[in-house]
């Protein structure tokens, strides 16, 4: 097969260099414009549903939304595997996630078929939407209005009706949500004691309201059912009968007369003013209350590109609103990938120039460095290419794994040119008599059975992190197959276009054999080196394995960092709550605080802050939690900064504080939930017997060995006003439960009676209490609510008004209450503890019906997916060994290769210890796989061609064989491993800077590491060869010895020997 | 060894072992905490202690128990009538040593028993009127009887319900029941001081009225120093030491406006946090569990 590929290559070697041309031309045209991302998707496929009713508490959001909702109709979904849901004052948020690998147009189209019956909820609900899908870091701008001639309320019309539409038609933008939204309302605010002095009832005043209008969505209004204009035909003309709403101010709607009252007047009863609606949530820019958009972008969309749209849509929309501020700087991710683009392009670029500059300082031949250069870059265009057209964005991690994969491509492309110019230099001193076409084929084909072995170790070390679960699994999976497809790709341009490129330009060519002098020069200290190790090959061995120890000794003192990634964004955000239950204008008030002093630290460009929630927002959470965005100046010191700002953020009591990036938070909330190791969920409806069964069920974890820290984990309660009617009192006054509620919530809360269209803008008007009725708890137990009688009553009088601890989130999880048992195990393993657990669960406690406890899934399933990663690479080991025994044909030499591999990682290691402060990140390790493939390579090589030596050349095995073949292989490693240092010498320069938080420590990793695979392949592996390589032709198969003789390879030898 | 292997072990070991650990020193991570919660014995509750500079940063500020002379107010629904021909009754003078304008209301004494007459037409000007005031018997009760009134106009604006000098004094007089009133409802009359008023006999008013408080002098602390406990007790953070808090619970009678008047509390000139209350609860909170 490889053959064929070979000879055809070099057969039509115009046709490939052709193609490679082309290759080329398209990736420095195309390929610059690839969507770059800094992340690859990780959240597991999902769907999520918010319904909106303002006011509702949160049990009632669960009771009269969430449950139906859940049981009749989401219940069951196909392929979703869990239903989850949080239940807020005024919303309710219930997500399906689906199984791995699930289309989520698919599983959008299945929840959206069974929402077909949401008709049949009570009417409290205002907005019932299916968020669009979102892209794992779902934030791609935020955007701030403020404005010193507008008010809040005009802000936010602006913002509702002008740009926000406009923006959601920007291609990739899934969602902009409007923070802090003020929405332009009429209200007819009544004082019930003033309604009572003039002899004017509640629902007089809702009645008038809503009729003046011409729609109102409540049934009972005549307003409901607003008629239609109609027209009046002419014997000649139809003319169309149109209505025009005299009523577009507040002073407007006051002069309107009361139903049965007509005497007087709404203003005369009542405060009709402009004002909004009460607030789930506020935004702050500049230190006061101001608009925030929030700009989400689809899972496809690209950072950059939706940025500028959206940025140019802003644009064209700036003069048409003048007089408001829209500040787009806020967060913006794009800054923090545009200044990673540049960062890496300019390390490549240089990076790319060093090669070349070595290659040529080591080949001497402007040639050869040409063809080793086009192949090298040939075939990173091609792993380019592949990504291209199956649309993939490309990511960190997929760079990171073309970028592991660098010193094999650096390698195949030198060792085929290496060996052909060898060989053609070789064959004309000697005189012979072969085809230049030939030699290159034999030079190739030479090459290739080694590497093709090589390749697959290489390729089945990575195995194992294919099958890495959940966001470990996303970023895992793309560096992986990236790694592969370059292995594969430098592999196939090495069998085509490399042997092309040979014949095209070395036929003619003159190989002087001026040797560089820096090749004479490395080459001295290396011969050195091997000689010494082929003569005394004992101490060499143990100095190796001395080596291999002291790696393996310093690796305890290596501090793990989280094995994802952790980026330099220059958006910050920080979460914090307040106390339970606190208000908005006390998380306004420490907020704004915060945001002032913030903004004074040097480094800091911008501070805005979100309050709360807002409508169809990515926050699910009461007023009590906010959130600052810090925009850090991309000019400063970033870790001073971001220190400073921690020391800041940590000073404030009481709210506990978070600072993270966007990207961590986005990621802990992904994992949430996985973090603790072992979590018992104790299902149900009574809350109270929830809480019983959880505190029995926490007492058995406690007497379990090996549990620790064992406890309930209790909802947050907050001070919630009930009122519950006094049926025999109420009944005294002719009040029923019902009448109660409807006058109780239209002063505390307020009804909406209709709708006001305007300028092809709409409008409520709301009928709600003036707010002194509702300022305080006094001032709602002495509600006034009308009696049948025409009489009045205060609310205390007829119901028992008081405070209680209630829950103000609800969460619920396959359709049930839920309450959860933490603790973490130490001192025995996860499995035996998970079994002990459900044995004595069963037996110790007893659940009744409906109720039932369960070790989460969750955890189980990271035990198994570990252990299918162990078991895997375990697997992957072995295999390793096998192909290593295949390939050397002796069990003793592959078992001793597999051993003393380590020693090529150990540099790795050293260098890590000295430049990072001995951390083990993402990026050190793969910097490791990087190592350990050039180790196994050259290591493969070498012995090889000390095989090779012994059978095609008659040399004698010994110490001089070991020299002579480790002599004439010594080249083609050392430019390899100086080569790549070249390449990979700017990322470890440049430092740990935005773009290159993955890639710097890699390229530490990779160059400490070179070192000692040098040191191995030049020292550790003759040793080892000159001890236990012997006797092994004996067990060359005959058969083989046959096919080689017969083939004609060995022909040519054979004769001369002869 | 020969000269060339000692320089080949040498230099392998220097290439191949790494170097003693030398983890770097994080320097420390942050100086203080903003805050510290201490049980105190013997009780639920906590002492919290807030570093100068945390204070700064929450714009904590204080205030201290007061004992105001309160009395409430409560805006009705009035008509106008006409006075019969009976004379009114002089109220006593106001009290000597009060001033209204220091924004104390004037208490006056009226002894049982003093005023009672029946009203007479005025013997000069326009008719003098009367407001009369319809009260369920629950709110009769609460009425300060012998209280002057205000009558407030209509078409006045709502804000006016809180200033006390708008609208024009009126003093309660006895005045025989007209009309029957309904079984649940009894009256009262206020007779209006000037003879200059565009009242019309039948006109709909709005009188301010005293409410009777429990005591003259009431405790007092500003609305946004109270904190309510998911049970619903009240409570209010008093400061021992200028940089320390604990809770009080507090009786609340009413909220008016932003004063809470208590029934029960900290004794008067304590020192309470008026700003920043929801911070320290917070810290109590998440602190002391």
């Amino acid at each position: 097969m490889m053959r064929w590929i070979i000879g055809s290559s070099l057969k039509l070697r115009l046709v490939v260099v052709t193609l490679a041309a082309l290759l080329m031309v398209f990736g420095f045209t195309q390929l610059r414009h690839m969507p770059v991302d800094a992340l690859p998707e990780f959240s597991r496929p999902y769907v999520e549903l918010q319904i909106e009713a303002l006011g509702l508490s949160a049990q009632e959001v669960e009771a009269l939304i969430t449950t139906p909702l859940e049981a009749d109709m989401l219940n069951g979904t196909p392929w979703a595997k869990e239903i989850r849901s949080v239940s807020l004052p005024g919303l309710s948020s219930i997500t399906l996630i689906f199984e791995k690998g699930t289309d989520v147009m698919r599983a959008r189209q299945m929840v959206q078929e069974r929402l077909v019956e949401v008709f049949a909820l009570p009417r409290v609900a205002k907005q019932f939407t299916m968020i669009n899908p979102l892209s794992s870091a779902g934030r791609v701008m935020a955007i701030g209005l403020t404005s010193d001639k507008l008010s809040l309320i005009e802000m936010s019309v602006l913002a509702r009706w002008t740009i926000q539409p406009r923006l959601l038609g920007v291609p990739g933008v899934a969602n902009v949500s409007i923070w802090g939204r003020r929405e332009r309302q009429l209200q007819v605010q009544v004082d019930p004691e003033r309604l009572r002095d003039e002899g004017v009832t509640l629902m007089q005043i809702i009645k008038t309201a809503g009729n003046a209008l011409w729609a109102s969505p409540l049934s009972f209004l005549e307003a409901s059912t607003p008629g239609t204009g109609g027209w009046v035909d002419t014997p000649n003309q139809r003319l169309g009968v149109r209505h025009l709403m005299p009523i577009t101010t507040a002073e407007d709607l006051a002069k309107v007369p009361i139903e049965d009252a007509s005497s007087k007047r709404l203003g005369d009863v009542a405060r009709v003013v402009e004002d909004h609606q009460p607030l789930i949530g506020d935004a702050i820019v500049k230190d006061a209350p101001a608009l925030m958009l929030v700009v989400e972008k689809f899972p496809w969309a690209n950072t950059r590109e939706v940025t500028r749209e959206v940025e140019k849509a802003l644009a064209a929309l700036r003069p048409g609103l003048s007089g408001l501020e829209m500040d787009s700087s806020l967060f913006r991710p794009a800054t923090y990938l545009e200044l990673a683009f540049d960062n890496f392009s300019s390390a490549f670029l240089i990076g790319a120039v060093l090669m070349i500059v070595t290659l040529l300082a080591f080949l001497f031949n402007w040639r050869t460095a040409l063809i080793s250069t086009v192949a090298i870059l040939v075939s990173v265009i091609a792993v380019g290419t592949v990504l291209y057209v199956r649309g993939v964005t490309i990511n960190m991690m997929i760079i990171a794994g073309v970028l592991i994969a660098l010193g094999a491509v650096i390698d195949d492309a030198i060792i085929d040119t290496e060996n052909v110019v060898r060989r053609l230099r070789r064959a004309r001193e000697e005189g012979s008599r072969k085809s230049t076409s030939t030699i290159i084929f034999d030079a190739a084909l030479e090459m290739r059975s080694p590497i093709l072995y090589a390749t697959a170790i290489m390729v089945l070390a990575v195995v194992p992190a294919l099958f890495l679960e959940s966001v470990s699994g996303a970023f895992s999976q793309p560096l992986a197959i990236s790694y592969m497809l370059a292995l594969l790709a430098s592999f196939v341009v090495a069998m085509t276009v490399t042997p092309a490129l040979s014949l095209l330009f070395l036929r003619k060519a003159s190989l002087q054999s001026g040797d560089s002098p820096v090749a004479g020069m490395l080459r001295g200290i290396s011969s050195g080196l091997f000689g010494w190790a082929a003569r005394t090959p004992r101490p060499a061995l143990i100095a190796v394995c001395v080596v291999v120890v002291a790696g393996f000794a310093s690796v305890p003192f290596l501090r793990q960092e989280s094995l994802l990634p952790n980026f330099k964004e220059t958006d910050l955000v920080v979460r914090w709550e307040g106390g339970p239950g606190a208000s908005h204008p006390a998380m306004s008030r420490i907020t704004t605080l915060a945001s002032r002093e913030l903004r004074s630290i040097p480094g800091v460009r911008n501070i805005s802050a979100n309050v709360g929630r807002a409508i169809m927002s990515d926050r699910r959470v009461n007023i009590n939690a906010a959130e600052l965005w810090v925009s850090i100046d991309p000019k400063a010191d970033y870790d001073a900064t971001v220190a400073a700002v921690k020391e800041v953020v940590a000073g404030y009591p009481g709210l506990s504080p978070e600072v993270l990036t966007y990207l961590q938070a986005k990621v802990r909330e992904e994992l949430s939930g996985t973090g603790e190791s072992l979590v018992v969920r104790v299902y149900g409806e009574d809350m109270s017997i929830i809480r019983k069964k959880a505190e029995e069920v926490q007492k058995v974890l406690a007497g379990i060995k090996g549990v620790f820290d064992s406890k309930v984990q209790y909802p947050t309660e907050m001070p919630t006003v009930e009122i519950e009617v006094d049926l025999d009192k109420a009944k005294r006054y002719g009040l029923k439960p019902g009448d109660v509620r409807r006058a109780a919530t239209s002063l505390v809360s307020g009804i909406e009676v209709g709708s006001l269209f305007d300028e092809q803008k709409v409008f409520e008007v709301v009928v709600w209490g003036a707010p002194k009725t509702r300022q305080n708890l006094t001032s709602v137990q002495e509600l006034l609510i009308e009696t049948p009688s025409g009489g009045h009553v205060r609310l205390k009088e007829v119901a028992d008004v008081r405070i209680v601890p209630a829950a103000t989130e609800i969460h619920r999880d396959a359709a049930a209450r839920r309450m959860d048992v933490t603790a973490s195990v130490r001192g025995r393993d996860l499995g035996s503890v998970g079994d002990e657990v459900e044995d004595r669960l069963k037996k110790e406690v007893e659940f009744p019906l409906e109720y039932r406890a369960e070790l989460l899934g969750e955890y189980a399933e990271r035990d198994a997916a570990q252990e299918r990663v162990l078991t895997f690479g375990i697997a992957a080991a072995i295999g390793v060994l096998l192909l290593l025994q295949a390939f050397f044909r002796s069990w003793r030499l592959a078992s001793l290769f597999f051993f003393t591999l380590p020693m090529a990682l150990v540099g790795g290691v050293l260098a890590a210890f000295l430049t990072g402060g001995a951390v083990l990140s993402l990026g050190s390790i793969v910097g490791f796989v990087a190592v350990f493939g050039i180790a196994v390579r050259n290591g493969m090589m070498l012995i090889n061609h000390y095989q090779h030596l012994e059978q095609h050349d008659g040399e004698t095995f010994g110490a001089g064989l070991v020299q002579r073949g480790t002599q004439e292989r010594s080249a083609p490693i050392l430019m390899t491993a100086v080569t790549t240092t070249a390449a990979l010498l700017p990322l470890a320069l440049f430092g740990n800077i935005a773009g290159l938080e993955i890639l710097h420590p890699m390229a530490i990793v990779i160059l400490g590491g070179l070192v000692t695979t040098t040191l191995f392949s030049l020292v550790g592996v003759p040793a080892m060869y000159v001890l236990f390589g012997a006797t092994h032709e004996a067990e060359l198969d005959l058969e083989e010895r046959v096919v080689r003789v017969v083939s004609g390879e060995e022909m040519g030898e054979v004769m001369a020997k002869a | 060894m020969q000269r060339s292997n000692r320089l080949m072990v040498v230099v392998l070991v220097i290439a191949g072992l790494p170097l003693s650990p030398c983890p770097r020193v994080l320097g420390a991570e942050r100086t203080e905490h903003p805050a510290r919660v201490e049980r105190i014995e013997g009780t639920k509750l906590s002492r919290v202690t807030l570093t100068e500079k945390a204070i700064e940063r929450i714009g904590l500020k204080t205030d201290r128990v007061r004992e105001v002379n309160v009395s409430r107010k409560r805006i009705v629904g009035g008509e106008v009538v006409a006075l019969t021909a009976a004379s009114a009754s002089n109220p006593s003078a106001p009290v000597p040593g009060t001033d209204p304008s220091k924004g104390e209301t004037v208490y006056r004494q009226f002894a049982p028993g003093q005023v009672e007459a029946s009203v007479q037409a005025p013997s000069e000007g326009p008719g003098r009127v009367a407001v009369r005031v319809r009260l369920s018997e629950s709110e009769l009760k609460k009425v300060a009887r012998g209280e002057p009134v205000r009558i407030l106009l209509p078409g006045r604006d709502d804000d006016d319900d809180d200033d006390d000098a708008a609208g024009l004094m009126a003093r309660p007089v006895e005045m025989p029941a007209v009309g029957g009133p309904t079984e649940r409802t009894a009256a009262l009359h206020y007779m209006v001081d000037s003879p200059e008023h565009n009242l019309a006999s039948g006109q709909r008013v709005r009188v301010r009225l005293a409410l009777s408080g429990k005591a003259k002098k009431r405790k007092v602390v500003p609305y946004s120093a109270l904190i309510y406990d998911p049970h619903g007790d009240t409570w209010v953070y008093t400061s021992p030491t200028p940089r320390t808090f604990v809770r009080h619970e507090v009786e609340v009678d009413y909220i008016e406006g932003d004063m809470a008047v208590l029934d029960e509390g900290p004794p008067t000139g304590t020192v309470v946090a008026t700003v920043g209350v929801a911070e320290l609860y917070g810290t109590e909170f998440k602190m002391g569990k």
